[in-house]
């Protein structure tokens, strides 16, 4: 068994390489593609591809957008990224053999490759830079393999300008090989001149490029499209990409072992101990989490968003605005918000940010009550402070559905035909034309009702009233009872109890066998802050609500709103109002 | 670099496509419907190939036959009409203040159809300037992602961009104003972080920080003095609101806003209190030809937002001697809006000095957002003005400005989807009378006009093309090493 495994030792190696790079993704880090893909919209046409090759590193962006819009199916992308990984890590051994390194430091060839998956943890880094790098080594293979040493002269003069423009700035890599390959191999005066010019030649390359594109000349040099932001780029941006060279020359430190096998296991066991620490401290959990719901807000998996948020609910606003959409979409708001962590108001929505993730789960939020014109608004905001000037296939196609709902076909088909370029998207992009075309759009999906949501007389939008302009959207279709339910924990959330108060009437018209817990709550703590008495109350409360109060009251008297027993109220509104968020006032008599 | 990798997947493409020749084809006893709609327009000689497509998209093939009336021919067989450059520049030269007709035979489940001819009028009035310049950005909100201000040659499809916010990311461009559509002198603002006016004259460029304590801030809509020595600009205290409905989307007004003028050599903002009065906002200055008059806008300020739809301009003037750099002491109202429940907004004086083009809308100034706001006409001999029909659409027309003869004005209209806003090209005779607008030509029209994601706007003509050194620029953005300007006292 030995023999064989050391027989086929690299064969074995590269598999069980890809095997738990596969794994990982697939099965781990799923959601960092999916977030990846959203961020993207890979058209298969001549523009698109002409657009891309006239900037430097075009190539890699092309192909790494090519490569990144199959994370729509986060398992193929697993496999995309288990192969790139293994050919850039097979690269890494090839070149290092070239030059001479020996057999047994093959297990160490995995160190750059693995360091570059660390570096992956930061989701702001783009498959651009692993597919940059597959183009470098290979061109670094492609020099390696001649044999003619004036075919190499020009092949090199050649690359430097070309694997620029193609591979980006990480193309000095190339440059970094050849300088070391001479100084190692012909380190005489003509090979330093030589040198020299090769540097000078790689480092003015970039700054010709200036005259040519649009972009600051520093970012020529640091690259356009390896990294999503200019700048804050992490230190492994730096770092990583000169492994790929560095790591074959310093293989050629290790001597040929006595004890070939022994050699390979302590050198397994050296990249497992380098790499398991690195990857962990890469990809921290939290990260992963808003990735998470960020997925399930995208394919409804409302459930799936509240099982995740039982066991542990999550606090920062990207969480809390996915698990109240939750509820609000499976009709559990009324009930059980307050069994979450809440934020405030802006914990429903809120559009303050001007981020490119924090507004989808409110963007999704706004569609789903029929705010169609504030869900284009924000979706449309979110694709324009995407960093690096993408366009997202996920905001088109949600630009699309907002415009289909507002009758605007004419836009929509626009943002459709780009749809229709895509692989993934395509599909559902022509079949809307055709229901465009064939005056279908009412029988499709939820668009009938989406519409009947809608507003019906023109406002400006009021960030600070929206209370209001839920009011407004419930009254003009009470069969919107998400718009209820979002109006009425917005003044809970407010602590805005005379608004709660005002609103609560119109819970008639909404079809509950029961009246929601924590309006139950709420109310009683009004009715009873106000007249001292139960007697007279005009909502039925259930008996359990009732006597919970009136312990909560004992308790806050006696002990102060700080006192542990309080504990056991958590997920009550009072909870929420007296513990959670005692800081503020409330808009009631506070005897 | 684009252009050749292009060119190349055009050809390897259309070798392979539409191989079958009209045969006897079916005639049809209807003009074609094509895309861009360039059915009974007029043209300069200038202007580049008006290549078109059917407007359906489903023809397998077009065959395209051009006469015209003095001498010449055309013939194109293709996906789409899309004709040599040189070639058609020469048929339109041979045929100035003649006519085009086009016979158009498309083959559609393989069988050809024929339909009735019809004709592009070559205006006797030379387009006599360079190109276009203009503003790509998508229609958004507040965010903006890639930008720029860009050039086209009109008389072939090249487009140049003179500063794009790729050079200072986070940054907007907006404002790109040259002098009478000479580009040795023109303004343009940036705003974000690094925000600044930039003045360029002579290649020689300065960037002002315009804000001033006096002032209530940054110079925002400008417009050069024909002498090139003062440039007259509003300031704003803008906002933005959204609405609610479908068919509006963003509502924009001023708290406040006045005119003022600022003299290049003394880097001073002239101030006139007619020009800053209390209650209401002055906007959209621009001088008369001879220089002597300043136009602007002027509305009763209103309690905003509540009352965004009472904001409504009139059309007003004061005198400005350059020689003192004073303005007069009484306003003229030239155009009451107001009395006819509406609103002016972008006056542009010919520069022939016989016409103001403006825009007029139910209320405010923003007129790209507003879909009943068209285009009117002052005939400033007679004093009469009428709503240019001829060019008008049913959606947003709105921003225009003239080229150097004032016989051709470009302006903006959302009429292809309501919402992406075209350049479009109308010229205007001796006697007034204003031609069918035709669309800016593209290469490939259908697929840049129907795809595009951007918006153009604040177009005007350039008598040559803009030089700006746009690396330089981008550096000195981010320096944020600025002039500032004061009032004078």
């Amino acid at each position: 068994m030995i023999k064989i495994l050391s027989k086929y030792q690299k064969i074995f190696l590269a598999l069980l390489f890809g095997s738990i790079v596969f794994l990982f993704w697939a099965y781990v880090r799923d959601a960092y593609l999916s977030y990846q893909e959203q961020y993207q919209m890979f058209l298969f046409t001549g523009d698109y591809f002409c657009g891309r090759l006239s900037q430097p590193g075009g190539l890699a962006l092309y192909l790494g957008e090519c490569l990144t819009q199959f994370a729509y199916y986060p398992w193929i992308e697993a496999i995309i990224l288990a192969l790139v990984f293994i050919l850039l890590q097979y690269l890494t051994a090839l070149v290092a053999r070239k030059e001479g390194a020996v057999e047994e430091s093959y297990p160490l060839s995995f160190l750059p490759v693995i360091m570059l998956w660390a570096l992956l943890g930061d989701e702001n880094m783009l498959l651009t830079l692993p597919v940059a790098l597959v183009l470098v080594m290979g061109a670094i293979v492609g020099c390696q393999s001649f044999v003619s040493r004036i075919l190499r002269i020009v092949y090199v003069l050649l690359m430097i300008p070309v694997l620029y423009w193609l591979a980006g700035p990480v193309s000095y890599l190339f440059t970094l090989f050849v300088c070391i390959h001479l100084l190692l191999h012909h380190a005489s005066g003509k090979g330093v001149v030589y040198i020299v010019f090769l540097v000078l030649f790689c480092a003015v390359i970039p700054w010709l490029a200036g005259f040519l594109v649009n972009f600051p000349t520093s970012r020529l040099y640091i690259g356009l499209d390896y990294y999503r932001l200019h700048g804050d780029y992490p230190i492994g941006y730096f770092l990583v990409p000169p492994t790929f060279v560095a790591v074959p020359y310093l293989l050629l430190l290790i001597r040929k072992p006595r004890k070939k096998t022994l050699c390979n296991i302590v050198e397994i066991l050296f990249v497992v101990a380098v790499s398991v620490p690195l990857l962990l401290h890469s990809y921290p959990g939290y990260t992963e989490d808003g990735m998470e719901y960020d997925r399930m807000v995208r394919h409804g998996q409302w459930n799936d968003i509240l099982l995740k948020a039982e066991k542990n609910s999550p606090t920062d606003p990207f969480g809390v605005t996915s698990v109240n959409l939750a509820l609000g979409m499976t009709g559990r708001l009324g009930d059980d918000m307050f069994h979450f962590y809440q934020n405030g108001p802006q914990g429903l929505l809120t559009n303050s940010n001007k981020d490119f993730l924090l507004p989808f789960p409110i963007s999704e939020a706004y569609y789903q009550l029929g705010m169609i014109n504030a869900a284009m608004r924000t979706t449309f905001e979110i694709q324009e402070a995407i960093p690096d000037y993408r366009k997202s296939a996920r905001c088109m196609k949600r630009l699309a559905e907002c415009n289909i709902i507002d009758g605007q076909y004419d836009v929509a088909k626009r943002y459709l035909r780009l749809l229709s370029h895509t692989l993934f998207y395509h599909g559902w992009a022509e079949q809307m034309i055709y229901c465009i075309d064939h005056h279908q759009v009412n029988s499709y999906g939820e668009f009938a009702k989406l519409r009947s949501f809608n507003y019906r007389h023109d406002f400006l939008f009021s960030d600070p009233e929206m209370d209001k302009m839920l009011g407004q959207l419930f009254m003009n279709n009470k069969q919107n009872r998400m718009a209820f339910e979002y109006m009425i924990g917005w003044t809970l959330l407010k602590r805005d109890l005379k608004s709660f108060v005002k609103f609560i009437p119109f819970i008639q018209f909404v079809d509950y066998t029961r009246v929601p817990t924590s309006y139950q709550e709420a109310f009683l703590y009004y009715w009873i802050t106000t007249h001292h008495t139960l007697e007279g109350m005009p909502m039925q409360v259930d008996t359990g609500v009732a006597r919970q109060i009136l312990d909560f009251a004992r308790i806050v008297q006696s002990e102060g709103p700080q006192a542990p027993d309080l504990q056991q109220f958590h997920g009550t509104y009072w909870y929420y109002l007296l513990v959670q968020h005692p800081q503020e006032d409330i808009s009631v008599n506070k005897k | 670099m684009t252009k050749y990798i292009y060119i190349l997947i055009l050809a390897v493409l259309l070798l392979g496509s539409c191989s079958s020749v009209p045969d006897n084809p079916q005639k049809v006893n209807s003009l074609p419907k094509i895309f861009p709609d360039y059915v009974g327009v007029t043209i300069p000689e200038s202007i580049a190939p008006l290549n078109f497509a059917m407007a359906d998209g489903t023809s397998q093939c077009l065959d395209v036959v051009v006469k015209g009336s003095k001498s010449g021919s055309l013939h194109v067989h293709s996906d789409y009409a899309d004709f040599n450059v040189d070639d058609w520049h020469k048929l339109v030269a041979a045929n100035k203040n003649g006519k085009l007709t086009f016979t158009v035979c498309e083959e559609k489940n393989g069988e050809w159809k024929q339909f009735k001819d019809f004709t592009v009028f070559v205006s006797p009035y030379e387009l006599d300037d360079w190109g276009l310049t203009y503003r790509r950005i998508a229609p958004g909100y507040e965010i903006y992602s890639k930008m720029g201000i860009y050039q086209r040659d009109l008389s072939n499809f090249d487009e140049f961009a003179i500063l794009e916010n790729t050079q200072a990311p986070g940054m907007c461009i907006n404002c790109h104003t040259s002098n009478r559509t000479d580009p040795s002198q023109f303004t343009l603002h940036v705003r974000g972080d690094h925000g600044a006016t930039l003045i360029q004259q002579n290649g020689h460029r300065e960037w002002l920080n315009t804000k001033t304590d006096s002032t209530l801030g940054s110079c925002v809509y400008p417009y050069w003095h024909p002498s090139g020595r003062y440039c007259a600009f509003s300031t704003n205290t803008t906002r933005q609101g959204f609405h609610a409905l479908p068919n509006e989307r963003v509502e924009v007004f001023d708290f406040d806003s006045d005119v003022q003028v600022y003299k290049l050599s003394t880097h001073e903002l002239l101030l006139c209190p007619l020009l800053q009065t209390k209650d209401y906002s002055e906007n959209c200055p621009a001088f008369s030809p001879d220089g002597k008059t300043l136009y602007f806008t002027t509305a009763k300020t209103q309690k905003y937002p509540q009352g965004y739809k009472k904001e409504r301009y009139n059309l007003c003037k004061i005198s400005f001697d350059p020689a003192t750099g004073k303005f007069g002491n009484k306003v003229d109202t030239i155009f009451n809006a107001v009395k006819m429940r509406k609103s002016l907004t972008w006056p542009r004086p010919s520069y022939d000095g016989r016409y103001i083009l403006f825009t007029l809308s139910d209320y405010g100034y923003f007129s790209i957002w507003h879909n009943e706001s068209e285009q009117w006409i002052m005939d400033l001999r007679t004093g009469k003005s009428r709503p240019i029909t001829e060019a008008n659409s049913k959606r947003a027309d709105s921003f225009h400005n003239w080229c150097r003869n004032s016989h051709w004005f470009v302006f903006t209209s959302r009429r292809l989807d309501g919402l992406y806003s075209n350049l479009y090209l109308a010229s205007i005779d001796k006697n007034g009378r204003v031609s069918k607008p035709f669309l800016l030509p593209q290469r490939d029209p259908v697929t840049y006009y129907k795809e595009t994601i951007y918006s153009f706007n604040v177009p005007d003509f350039t008598s040559t093309k803009v030089k700006l050194n746009s690396r330089a620029s981008g550096r000195e953005i981010l320096s944020d090493k600025r002039t500032s300007i004061h009032v004078k006292m």
